[in-house]
């Protein structure tokens, strides 16, 4: 909730904040871990109230997946979806931490890093986050490099919806429609450092379909380390 | 959506107002003439789908019922079932799932695995076959409530089980929630809601913004629903209860209780959003009270499990005690406390916290009450929680009783040898002794 | 009893409030008033936030860390004054008279009251602040989306007001990676001249 207010609030430019433009070269292919994604599709109904839709999420969340792995496999690095990747259930207790905190880490940096009202003046110009050493342990328990977090909400608007749109706009009221929002971050999992991150908020898109959800990805992994 | 409430139209009134009387008893009646009182109780055995008329529930008999389908049968979800995936009801239960697995490590869990599987005990033997539909988990949050979420999520509320008294109270409450769970109360709440503000977002969008009248109108609409959803679930708590072989006369008890502790408070807030969205307690307490005795009248034996419920909750009830006070709700926590006593195996305990309601409200005369009650927990039966004397030396020392207030810090200490403030005791006794 | 609603959503619209007050420099080396009683010297760079009586102190932000002061609460005033809006219910509320038992139950009350959260307290036990009487305890608690949080408090009165003190970071790897830049602001505490 609170993370969909802040994107509400921030503006609709595309940069990707990042530490490095490169992948570490370390083994063959690089090996990026992807958390489970934290995805809901959902319809716009004409009163303004969203209604999750449990058919698109689940086709969404296959479109994710494939737009991501074909995208990283551009530049040689296999994105690893775990068993069972729906669920966090298979964590344990510290694991489970280090994922919460990753998301706290998300959180922090969407709100300090986008929003020009809570700017930290102490981190001047310097994309500089961190979920700490602990990451580790998520390297141990996946056998990756890094791990890749994603974060997507996607509303269509219904026909009732786009209705009172265009009774709205002839009103002269605007109307809320559709939106497509999202975070992904990017941490190495030798240091706990965030070395990208990027959000998605804007007015259009679709994830219910494999070629506009590839466009989409493409979008969100903007400026993301080859 | 529903924003402007300003301007209320006599119309609007008066459907909101039929809106409210659309229903009633027959609500509450509808469960108990659908599924069958099961005599003597056979918990572990649960029968559908009965179409077995109950004339002495009958506003409407058992055939236009099962004709019109407007009232509802236990076996509305069946068991293990979920709904198919292109379903308003499956975008609702995803979503819930992703809310429980927030849940299972929210802070406000109580992860305590003797109370869980005793909770997940009385669940599963009121829930019959459902059993393994719903998950029950408990949250420490000092009011008294339960919820069920679509996908089966249950949760219940500390201030709950501060309040009921035994385990037929608690299954009445657990039967509720199972109604909600099985007539899929949340999914039609959803489509309720989103076909009334769909309806509203074209009315105000045609009227300019002359929407208040329909506002109104669909806002009365939905609480007359939600109300409606309340006394259904009510009736299902009383057929559940019935069927696992639990007291019905309890389920009315919990609401006299509850009508006693909102009665005490002077400055009650009539707006209570809990009140507009669910019938009045009075109401329930009335109605549960009379189709409660007419189903008991149909059980030769029946359980209310006092012994059980107390041994696994007194244990633990400290912390909700406090948290209770924590609210600062001192009226109503003051009838609660005494609501306690009047059956409670371990009334030192309840005679303290009531020393410590009047510490905390400082109000003239407090102190002295706070003492008296602090004296009256020690000579009463049951044992007091440790920080007894330190809270005593607490209000000693607040009115200057210098010598009193050290000896019970003495006290305290003596009692307690390992007490995490110990140190900020001994320091305390020190500056007494100067003083 | 109802079906699952958001109990979140007041706190969570408070949180995004709160944390809409815009961040200054506290520059490493300059002092910093506290309401006339105290002075603050922090020995490195942070960022300060004000809100009313409560100042937030933070380094990565207060989702991950963060040293809130709650500086110079009056006798008969609650901790944070929102709390005084609420009709229903009354505040907990600090009292010049107060032992520290009673002021870490203070905290402990509000912070439940506001945030709807159960703090563990460790060891109370008396510690100066700037030569003042004071005491200190620690904490810690899960909070609503499950991260692990450590925190602790050192409070004391002086001129009938309550200054308070309170860390608190994520448990894992925050509370430790700035535990030291904690600590050296509040023994920087100094009282200024009545």
């Amino acid at each position: 909730m609170a993370t969909l207010a802040v994107f509400a609030l921030t503006a609709c430019v595309q940069t990707a904040h990042k530490t490095t433009g490169e992948l570490k070269s370390g083994s063959e292919n690089r090996r990026i871990v992807l958390m489970p994604v934290d995805i809901e599709l959902s319809v716009l109904n004409a009163g303004g109230v969203n209604e999750p839709r449990a058919d698109w999420t689940n086709a969404g969340r296959e479109h994710v997946r494939t737009a991501l792995a074909a995208h990283t496999a551009a530049f040689e690095a296999e994105i690893v979806v775990p068993d069972n990747s729906d669920i966090l259930d298979d964590l344990d207790k510290e694991q489970l931490q280090i994922v919460k905190l990753a998301n706290a880490v998300g959180s922090s940096i969407l709100l300090h890093e986008y929003l020009p009202q809570l700017k930290l003046p102490t981190k001047k110009d310097q994309f500089d986050w961190t979920i700490g050493p602990d990451a580790k342990l998520l390297k141990e328990k996946y056998d990756a490099d890094y791990a890749l977090f994603v974060f997507l909400r996607d509303s269509y608007a219904s026909s009732g919806r786009v209705a009172v749109i265009i009774i709205g706009a002839i009103l002269g009221v605007g109307v809320q429609g559709g939106i497509q929002a999202g975070t992904a971050t990017l941490v190495d999992l030798d240091t706990g450092q965030v070395v990208w991150f990027n959000r998605l908020a804007r007015a259009s898109g679709d994830l219910r379909n494999g070629d506009a959800a590839t466009e989409t990805i493409k979008l969100l992994l903007t400026e993301f380390p080859t | 959506m529903i924003r402007s409430r300003a301007s209320v139209g006599l119309i609007a009134s008066a459907l909101v107002l039929a809106a409210c009387q659309t229903a009633g008893r027959t609500v509450y009646e509808a469960p108990l003439r659908q599924g069958e009182l099961l005599d003597p109780p056979a918990a572990t055995e649960q029968k559908q789908t009965a179409a077995t008329t109950q004339s002495d529930f009958g506003l409407v008999d058992a055939d236009t019922i099962a004709h019109d389908g407007r009232y509802f049968r236990i076996t509305d979800l069946s068991p293990g079932e979920r709904p198919s995936p292109e379903t308003l009801e499956a975008g609702l239960w995803q979503s819930m799932d992703r809310v429980e697995q927030q849940t299972r490590t929210s802070g406000n869990r109580v992860d305590d695995t003797e109370l869980n599987a005793y909770l997940t005990e009385v669940t599963c033997r009121v829930a019959g076959e459902h059993c393994n539909d719903v998950r029950v988990y408990v949250m420490r949050v000092p009011a008294f409530n339960a919820t069920m979420a679509p996908n089966g999520m249950m949760q219940v509320w500390t201030g709950l089980l501060l309040r009921t008294r035994n385990e037929a109270q608690l299954a009445g409450v657990l039967g509720h929630e199972v109604g909600h769970f099985l007539r899929r109360h949340s999914a039609q709440r959803m489509k309720n809601v989103i076909e009334t503000t769909n309806f509203l977002a074209f009315f105000s969008a045609a009227t300019g913004g002359w929407g208040s009248i329909a506002g109104l109108f669909a806002q009365g609409q939905l609480l007359a629903f939600n109300r409606d959803h309340e006394r259904e679930a009510d009736g299902y708590g009383l057929l559940l209860m019935n069927r696992s072989g639990y007291d019905p006369r309890e389920a009315a008890l919990t609401w006299s209780n509850l009508i006693r502790e909102h009665d005490a408070n002077e400055d009650k807030d009539e707006r209570d959003p809990f009140l507009s969205t669910h019938p009045a307690p009075e109401e329930r307490s009335k109605i549960l009270g009379e189709l409660g005795a007419a189903v008991a009248s149909k059980m030769t034996t029946s359980e209310k499990g006092r012994d059980r419920f107390l041994e696994i909750m007194l244990p633990r009830r400290a912390a909700w005690l406090r948290d209770e006070l924590n609210q600062r709700s001192f009226e109503t926590s003051n009838e609660l406390f005494d609501i306690l006593l009047e059956d409670d195996p371990n009334p030192a305990e309840i005679l303290f916290f009531k020393g410590e309601l009047h510490r905390l409200r400082g109000e003239e005369g407090d102190e002295q009450m706070a003492i008296d009650f602090y004296v009256e927990s020690l000579q009463a039966a049951g044992t007091p929680p440790a920080e007894l004397h330190r809270s005593k030396g607490l209000v000693h020392n607040r009115r200057g009783a210098h010598t009193a207030a050290k000896e019970s810090f003495e006290a305290y200490l003596e009692a307690s040898p390992n007490a995490s403030d110990r140190l900020i005791v001994e320091d305390m006794i020190k500056r007494l002794a100067t003083s | 009893m109802r079906p699952i609603r958001s109990i979140g959503l007041a706190v969570t619209a408070l949180l995004v409030l709160s944390a809409c007050q815009a961040y200054n420099l506290a520059e490493s080396g300059k002092s910093i008033e506290l309401a006339k009683s105290f002075s603050m010297t922090p020995a490195r760079d942070w960022n300060l936030a004000v809100n009313g009586k409560v100042q937030i102190w933070t380094i990565e932000g207060p989702i991950l860390q963060r040293m809130q002061v709650f500086n110079g609460i009056e006798d008969g005033k609650p901790l944070v004054e929102a709390l005084s809006a609420d009709q229903d219910k009354k505040p907990p509320v600090f009292e010049a008279s107060m032992t520290p038992i009673e002021i870490r139950d203070l905290f402990v009350a509000t912070i439940a009251r506001v945030s709807q959260l159960n703090l563990e307290t460790g060891e109370l036990r008396p510690e100066a602040v700037a030569d003042e009487a004071g005491f200190r305890f620690e904490y810690n608690y899960t909070d609503k989306n499950g991260v692990d949080k450590r925190g602790f408090v050192l409070a004391t009165t002086r001129n009938d007001r309550l200054y308070l003190f309170d860390y608190a970071a994520v448990a894992l790897y925050y509370y430790e990676r700035y535990i030291n830049d904690a600590e050296q602001l509040v023994k920087s505490l100094s009282a200024s001249a009545a």
